[in-house]
């Protein structure tokens, strides 16, 4: 499925802010992004799926937009 | 221009006027007898020899404003409170300028202090935003939360 990542925080030093890419689910998005930027590997991340946090792997659809987001630091 | 409710943003620090402005408006609204408020203020913490200058917000919006509106229905739902205002930077806040206004209102203090209490707690922790602390010399780091 093609889908939109948007990167949040101290990963848009790692990531670009916005790009598309393939991926079946969100374990398979995670495991290529770590493969190809290993900075990313054993980082703490919050991933939403169109808006919505998810805290174990979901199924992608097509134009599902993913945030990849750092532990959130506001206040 | 009118601000969604659950827009909390402002654009760099938040004006001393804007906090007077909140109170001030409250005045009218007899059966209140309590206000909480709190204030985050940009801190020079020293990191290996070096001071935060400043602090750049960034957020993510659309999910900022979905649990925005989570946490204000559940303020409301737990405390007896007649109104809530929250008003968080985004961009740059210097040190010694606020970048975090909460304000709360009730019949009575302890209402107001819970809920002022809890909302300040649940931003922290839920809310999508990340600080870059500014050194002088040009560096950064990233803001972790205590």
């Amino acid at each position: 499925m093609r889908i939109q990542v948007k990167t949040f925080g101290a990963l848009t030093e790692i990531l670009e802010r916005e790009f598309y890419v393939t991926a079946a689910d969100t374990a398979e998005l995670l495991t290529a992004l770590s493969r190809q930027h290993p900075d990313l590997a054993h980082r703490k991340l919050l991933v939403a799926v169109n808006n919505t946090i998810i805290n174990t792997p979901v199924d992608l659809r097509e134009k599902d937009v993913v945030a990849l987001m750092p532990p959130y630091s506001g206040g | 221009m009118t601000k969604q409710k659950n827009d909390i943003f402002i654009q760099g620090p938040i004006p001393p006027s804007l906090i007077a402005d909140v109170i001030a408006e409250h005045g009218n609204k007899s059966d209140i007898g309590a206000h909480s408020v709190f204030l985050g203020q940009i801190r020079a913490d020293q990191v290996g020899g070096k001071s935060v200058q400043a602090i750049e917000y960034s957020i993510n919006s659309e999910l900022a404003m979905l649990k925005m509106a989570e946490i204000r229905k559940a303020i409301f739902d737990n405390y007896p409170v007649t109104c809530m205002h929250v008003y968080h930077s985004e961009g740059l806040v210097q040190v010694g300028e606020i970048c975090f206004f909460v304000f709360t209102s009730s019949a009575h203090r302890r209402a107001a202090i819970g809920a002022c209490d809890e909302l300040v707690e649940r931003i922290k922790k839920e809310m999508p935003i990340w600080g870059k602390e500014l050194f002088e010399d040009n560096t950064h780091q990233w803001k972790t939360n205590r």
